[in-house]
């Protein structure tokens, strides 16, 4: 087995990769001859938050909060589905088919749809990123709630326990951990969700901003935008990472 | 599955019931548990069809794999029976099913200082000690044990087959005790019978309580020719 590194090494090492590639970014790349219209040195970048900052704060939020509402959606409506599908054969044979058609529908084709229907508002962007969350955790929450061994459920059986009882007191807590790992997921998607409905039509948010700079040449603008979505992306991962702590502590 | 198959258990009796594999014998606890519908035939389970006996709670059952539910704790483990299929115990069992002896089973089982644990904290031998204590909470009249030891090493068996004596001997209990390992039917059962495979049916049936009068450990000779004699009886059928 391999040592592990000593806890200084594990701490400043990351800080120390990521400083080699800003300093790779500041002075290695116009060496090589890049424009900075096309990528800005990182201090360019900073200074962009610093001079712009309440433009960048105001298309973050609406990206923020469709991104939320969407993964917050898509993600209970899948959940929903999953516990219909797990207790009914009949509407699991009947739509389960559908919902796998639906899913391959690339999303980028599906969007320009849901703008039609919806108008140019959040609620497009809060459907597109609601149903890049939805299919993962469908298949995933399927998945846990059928996790349940075959002597578990015999347990449940000799023990007369009622279908909801199965339910709420095995089959969910046996699907906590197939949920959690298809919400870290949701977490990145439901961002993109929303910067794609933002890209196809809207004149606020990250999404919108992206295109903005980007036709208008304005690369620290775009580096901004992007650092911003990651960092979107970031933080809602976190959350789901420190409920999944707490609430499993015993799947360890 | 299983054939010509003709079997009394007296109450309160210790079965052991050993055989190869595929002989039938976790189906005759299953069908005996009311997990399993007999394919033909009928089948009494404490005077009355095994529905019957599994709605008043009166059947404990311990499978090889302790299956314990991993986010409870071993105390609220064993209290499962207490937080699931209230309303039938409440309409077919009598009251005392409903009382909490988690306390008691654990400190029974050498448990007490484990309570708060998680399964995933125990070791192999503590979590089937949770699970028989588990099995045991609504006090019941038939214990049914597929290979509860099967997958524990050889010192902690030892250990929870003479624990396991004691239990049955307080509680007045009726044991059927599926097991592979010839030594372990012979040391716990009043009657050890042998199923053959394809069909399943009997083709030993071995009374040993006239035999285990004087017995002193396992390696009594008389505990030893059982074990011989059975071990022919099992020769001939795989």
């Amino acid at each position: 087995m391999r040592r592990e590194l000593p806890f200084w090494a594990r701490a400043l090492l990351p800080v120390l990769g990521a400083l080699s590639v800003a300093a790779a970014w500041r002075w290695g790349l116009p060496l090589s001859g890049v424009p900075a219209y096309v990528v800005p040195p990182p201090d360019r970048v900073l200074a962009v938050f610093e001079t712009q900052g309440a433009m960048l704060w105001e298309n973050f939020k609406p990206t923020a909060v469709e991104a939320l509402a969407g993964f917050v959606a898509g993600n209970l409506a899948a959940v929903l589905t999953a516990i219909l599908f797990v207790h009914s054969r009949v509407m699991n044979a009947a739509y389960f088919p559908i919902a796998l058609f639906l899913n391959t529908i690339p999303i980028l084709a599906l969007s320009p749809v849901i703008i039609l229907i919806f108008g140019l508002g959040m609620t497009p962007k809060i459907i597109i990123a609601a149903i890049i969350c939805y299919f993962p955790t469908l298949i995933n929450m399927i998945r846990g709630l059928d996790a349940p061994t075959a002597n578990e459920r015999e347990l449940f059986r000799i023990l007369s326990a009622s279908r909801w009882e199965v339910f709420w007191r095995l089959r969910t807590p046996r699907s906590l951990p197939m949920l959690f790992a298809s919400l870290r997921i949701a977490s990145a998607t439901a961002v993109i969700g929303a910067i794609v409905g933002e890209w196809i039509g809207a004149d606020k948010g990250l999404g919108a901003l992206i295109i903005q700079a980007t036709f208008n040449y304005q690369s620290d603008r775009l580096y901004a935008a992007i650092i911003l979505s990651s960092l979107l992306s970031l933080s809602l991962f976190a959350v789901v990472v420190a409920t999944e702590r707490r609430a499993l502590r015993w799947a360890t | 599955m299983i054939e010509g198959f003709d079997l009394d258990v007296e109450a309160g009796a210790f079965l052991s019931v050993i055989g190869p594999s595929g002989c039938g014998k976790s189906t005759l606890l299953r069908v005996a548990a009311d997990l399993l519908p007999p394919l033909a035939g009928s089948i009494e389970v404490l005077g009355g069809p095994p529905a019957a006996a599994r709605a008043r709670r009166d059947v404990g059952f311990v499978f090889q794999d302790p299956t314990l539910l991993p986010w409870r704790t071993v105390r609220e483990n064993v209290r499962l029976p207490l937080s699931v299929g209230r309303a039938r115990i409440a309409r077919d069992a009598p009251t005392e099913r409903l009382a909490d002896r988690a306390d008691l089973l654990l400190e029974m089982m050498g448990l007490s200082a484990f309570a708060e644990r998680l399964p995933h904290q125990l070791s192999g031998g503590q979590r089937q000690r949770v699970a028989i204590a588990r099995a045991l909470q609504g006090a019941p009249r038939l214990l049914l044990m597929d290979e509860p030891f099967g997958a524990l090493d050889e010192i902690t068996r030892d250990r929870l087959n003479d624990e396991l004596l004691a239990i049955w001997r307080e509680s007045g209990a009726t044991v059927v005790f599926v097991t592979h390992s010839i030594a372990e039917a012979v040391w716990l059962g009043e009657r050890v019978i042998v199923l053959a495979a394809n069909p399943g049916r009997i083709v030993h049936d071995l009374d040993l309580r006239a035999a285990k009068a004087g017995v002193s450990g396992r390696d009594d000779p008389a505990l030893v020719a059982a074990a011989a004699e059975l071990r022919v009886a099992l020769g001939a059928v795989s």
